[in-house]
This record gives structure tokens, sequence and C-alpha cells, in this order.
């Protein structure tokens, strides 16, 4: 069965991206655009992965999706990517491992690291690329 | 001169002015009181040998006048009296010798000691029956004028230091309270410079200076306003500009990578274009912000045990394809377990930064850039040296200025940049305390230094 992954972007450009690149290596992708959205998805469809844009104003930030889903008892143990375009230092990313997510993506990145981070988070044996 | 002196002082200047314009003037109406009040007991005691005459006639009792007289030659300050009658014959005199001989005799007399002579009349009903005087010695009036000027002036100058001096302490502490608000409101606008815009000083009085505080306050106010508007513009700015560039970049990279289908030559090469240039606008639009951050004192620094060799290792693994690919070589000559205490990511962009700006200047092949790190007196040093062209002599004290690039013969045409660079390095080296110089001479190539302060030994091992 695909994986399922939840991408969260107010971007939509790179919700398209990565939508598009996600969909290629045959997972199945569920798209919100804002914090809220994305807790009410997370809780209803269960998916494996969830990415979260860090910035999404006026919403939610990504860091306040994370926290909502690593409080939730059912939620918490889905691995959480933050991705930013804005707070890249490896600072941003310590914090985001702090407070429970799995790990930190700096926009812009490359399409195989990329994918190969998703799949490590998914426990995906990456033979592929 | 402080404010509160000039203050001081003037008050002081107008005390003293004042004390000295009353003293003199009541010293010298004083003065005048003291001659006339002279001149009157002198007349009284005229007076008094007149009416001792006009008796003694009446009496016909020259007794009487005579022991008058010896009275009066013993009073100080009495020279001699007389009183002749109407024949101008001595009737009574201190020196008894000219009793009944004319006055002119005794007038005649030789040499006689400096007097002031009054006289009066003596009458008897409508007749006059003679003439009294008395010669007042000059000697004894003037030091009786003398003494009592002499105390009346101890007396004014003593009561005129006491005023000046309550004047000064008066003046002294009238300064100090309309001063204390301005160096309070100077003492604020030290702390607005210093970006403690939250400050707000008390406003004591209602005068001038409190509206100068209320004033100062709206200042403040509007400033805190500003900052937050500035932070929320540059956090706004950097994620609206940063996002769009990052989407287009990774489109660029997703493609360049062949995941979308397979490219031709051309089409690798002009996407390499575009995620290049997309990728120098990113860079850019980050250095502007960082700058304006870094301005507002926005940028913050977490300062940890950095290890030197690491960092730099990190770097050139970066710069290594792109530098194999020019043809330059890299040589890495950094001493092994240097710990700095630094912000590592700032840090590893100044070391960026700096290869980076050596790569750009160096000659394609044949290029070397050496980094070499030691530590000496506390002190961690980085030296990031190249083969390039060099730098002018008038050109290196301009190099860490903002918004300055160098002539463009010395560069190449593609690289672009913002010329902030190198003043934010510069910035970020100094929020560390520490310092960034250049050693550059035409055709010699540049060797650009930095210092760091080294970590504290117990962080060593933690």
């Amino acid at each position: 069965m695909a994986k399922k992954v939840l991408v969260v972007d107010d971007d939509r450009a790179f919700l398209g991206l990565i939508q598009d690149l996600l969909q290629s290596q045959n997972f199945e992708v569920i798209t919100a655009v804002n914090g809220k959205d994305a807790v009410d998805l997370a809780r209803t469809c269960a998916p494996d992965l969830v990415l979260v844009d860090y910035l999404m104003p006026p919403g939610p930030s990504g860091m306040e999706v994370l926290k909502v889903l690593k409080s939730d008892p059912k939620l918490q143990a889905i691995p959480v990517i933050l991705c930013s375009s804005t707070k890249n230092t490896e600072e941003d990313g310590e914090m985001a491992k702090a407070a429970g997510a799995y790990g930190y993506i700096f926009k812009p990145f490359r399409g195989k690291e990329f994918i190969s981070f998703v799949k490590t988070a998914m426990a995906i044996d990456d033979q592929s690329l | 001169m402080r404010l509160r002196a000039q203050f001081a002082l003037f008050n002081t200047l107008l005390v003293v002015l004042v004390a000295q314009i009353i003293a003199s003037g009541i010293f010298l109406v004083q003065k005048k009181q003291i001659i006339l009040k002279l001149g009157e007991d002198q007349q009284f005691q005229v007076k008094g040998l007149a009416e001792v005459c006009r008796q003694s006639m009446i009496l016909s009792n020259e007794l009487l006048l005579a022991s008058y007289l010896k009275y009066l030659a013993h009073v100080p300050g009495v020279s001699y009296a007389y009183f002749v009658d109407a024949g101008d014959r001595v009737r009574g005199h201190t020196d008894a010798g000219f009793l009944y001989k004319p006055l002119a005799d005794w007038k005649t007399r030789g040499s006689r000691e400096l007097v002031v002579e009054r006289g009066s009349t003596v009458e008897l009903g409508a007749s006059l029956i003679g003439h009294a005087a008395i010669g007042f010695k000059k000697s004894h009036m003037d030091q009786l004028l003398r003494q009592s000027v002499w105390q009346l002036g101890r007396w004014i100058l003593l009561s005129s230091t006491v005023g000046i001096g309550i004047g000064i302490v008066i003046a002294l502490f009238l300064s100090s309270v309309m001063t204390r608000p301005i160096l309070e409101l100077a003492k604020g606008a030290r702390e607005i410079e210093k970006g403690n815009f939250g400050l707000r000083v008390k406003i004591v009085s209602s005068g001038e200076v409190g509206e100068l505080a209320f004033t100062f306050n709206q200042m403040a106010a509007g400033l805190t306003k500003l900052e937050e508007l500035q932070k929320e513009f540059v956090s706004m700015v950097s994620h609206d500009l940063r996002a769009p560039l990052a989407a287009i970049i990774t489109y660029a990279n997703v493609l360049s990578e062949e995941m979308r289908g397979p490219l031709n030559q051309t089409q690798k090469e002009y996407l390499g274009i575009m995620a290049a240039s997309a990728r120098n606008l990113h860079h850019m639009v980050s250095d502007i912000l960082d700058y304006a951050k870094m301005r507002v004192g926005k940028l913050e620094f977490a300062m940890r045990p950095v290890n030197l060799a690491d960092l730099v290792d990190h770097v050139v693994e970066l710069f290594g394809p792109m530098a194999a690919g020019k043809g330059v070589s890299l040589q890495v000559a950094v001493a092994k377990g240097i710990m700095v205490q630094a912000d590592r990511d700032k840090l590893e962009r100044v070391v960026v930064n700096l290869v980076s700006n050596s790569l750009k200047f160096t000659p394609a092949s044949k290029g070397l850039i050496q980094i070499q790190g030691s530590a000496n007196d506390g002190w961690g040093n980085l030296m990031v040296s190249d083969n390039g062209p060099g730098i002018a002599p008038g050109d290196i004290e301009r190099l860490f200025q903002k918004f300055s690039q160098l002539s463009s013969q010395s560069q190449p045409a593609w690289s672009g940049g913002t010329g902030l660079g190198l003043a934010i390095v510069k910035d970020i080296i100094e929020a560390h305390r520490g310092k960034i110089w250049v050693e550059s001479r035409l055709g010699q190539g540049t060797r650009i230094f930095f210092t760091v302060p080294l970590a504290k030994p117990q962080n060593l091992h933690g």
C-alpha cells in the first residue's frame, strides 16, 4: 500500500512541486495550505509522514502544528519534517528536533536529497536513488 | 563647561554682584550718616558751652564757666574752647593764660594743631553778649570716623559674605534641581541610542523641561512603534522574498537532476544559469535582510564552543567541486582542536563569504587558495589567502564598507552581489569581539585575517 504523506505549505508553488515529486515516487499525497487544516487532515487521514512549512502567516506556524501533533497520543508517532525558506540555520533545525520533529529541510533543496530524506523518515530502504 | 556649573557660576556671580552693590550703597549712606552725627554731636557740645556762658553771664559767676571749660579741656577730641564777649575780649578759655586778652592775641599765637572750630553766638534776650566756640581736633575726628567706618565696613563685609555663601549654596541647589531632569533626559537619550526604545523618563516638572521630557517620551514611543514596524517588515520581506526564490531554485534543481525526464545539453546549461542566477539573488536577499537585522540588532548570536578545523573542512567540502571545476586548488592548514567561542552558523557564513570571494577573484587554473588557522593568546586566528589580482591600497579601506564593490575590471562581469558581504562579515566578527583585516598588493594576491576568542578551557570537553 502506498505511503501517505501530508504536505502543508502556504506557498502553492512549493506545494505543487513537493506533491509532484512525491507522487512520482508513488506516494499518496494529501495537501493543506494552512496549519489548521493540516491538524484536521492529520486526524482524519492518518498520514505516514507530515511535511510542514515553518511560516504560514497568518495561521499557526509549522512549529505550532508540530506541537499539536506531538501532544496528541494518536498522532505523536507520525514523523514530522519541518521545512523553511526563511529560518535556514542549523540552530533552527536543532530547535525543531528538540520539539520532536524528525528533521528539518532548508529551502531551496535538491530533489534527490529531498526524496531520500523523506524515505528515510518513513523508514523505507532507498535503493532506487 | 557643564550646564550645572555654568548655572551655579552665573548665579554666584549675580549674588556677589548684588551683595557688592547693596554693601557699597549701605556703606556710603552710613558713612555720610556717621559724619553728620559727628557734626551734630559737636554742635550740641557747642550749644552746651554757649548755654553755660549765658548762665555764668546772668549769674556773673565766671567760676562756673571756668570749671566747665576745665571739664571741656579734658573731653577727648577737644583742642580748645573759649568764650569772647561782644568786645572780642576773652572771658573764658581752656588756656587760662589768655583770659581778658583780645581774642586776636590767642589767634595769632604760633602754630596750632589742625582743628575744626564750631562756634555759637551767646544771646541774652535780644542782645548779643558774646561768642562761644570749641575747637575739635581734626585728628581725633578722623580717628573717630575711621573707627566707625571700619566697624561699619566689617559688619557689611561679614553679612555680605554670609549672604554670598548662602546665595552660592542656593545657586548650587537650584542648578542641580534644574539640571537633574536634563541629565535624566541625556541618560534616556543614551539608552535610546543603544536601542533601548522601551525607556521612558519620569516627568517631574511642568515647565519647559517637563515639556521636553513629555516630547522625549513621545519620541521614544514613536521609535518603539517604528522598531516594531521595521521588525515586522524585515520578517515579512525575508519570508516573502525568499520563498518564491526558493521555489524557483528548487524547481530548477529538480529539472536539472532530470527527475522529470531527460534534458539535452543546452537545456541543462540554461537551467544551470537560471539556478545560479536565482541562487545569487537568494544570497543577495539574505545579505540585505541580515544586514538590516544586524543594524536593528535583531540578528541573535548563540555563542558556544566551535571546532575551527571542522568548520573550515565543512566549508571546503562545499566549495570543493566549484574550485576543482575552475582549476583552483584549495589548501587547508588548520590546527586540530582549536575551539573558538562563536555562533557556528554566522562564523561559517564568514568563512563561506571569504572563500567565495577568493574563488571569485582567483584566476582560473593555477589559482591557489590557502586557509590557515592557529591559536594564540586567547584568540583563534584564520587566514584566507589567494593569488588573485590583489587590491589597490585605496580600495582596501572601502572593502568593508556597505554597498562597496571594487572596480569592475578586477572581477568577472557575472559575479553579482550586493557589496554587503564583507560589511556583514565585519559586523559578525565584531559581534564576536574579534578583528578582521586585509593585506593585499596589486598583482600579489590578497590575504584576509580574522580573530575570534577561544572558548574557555572548561567548555572544551563539554
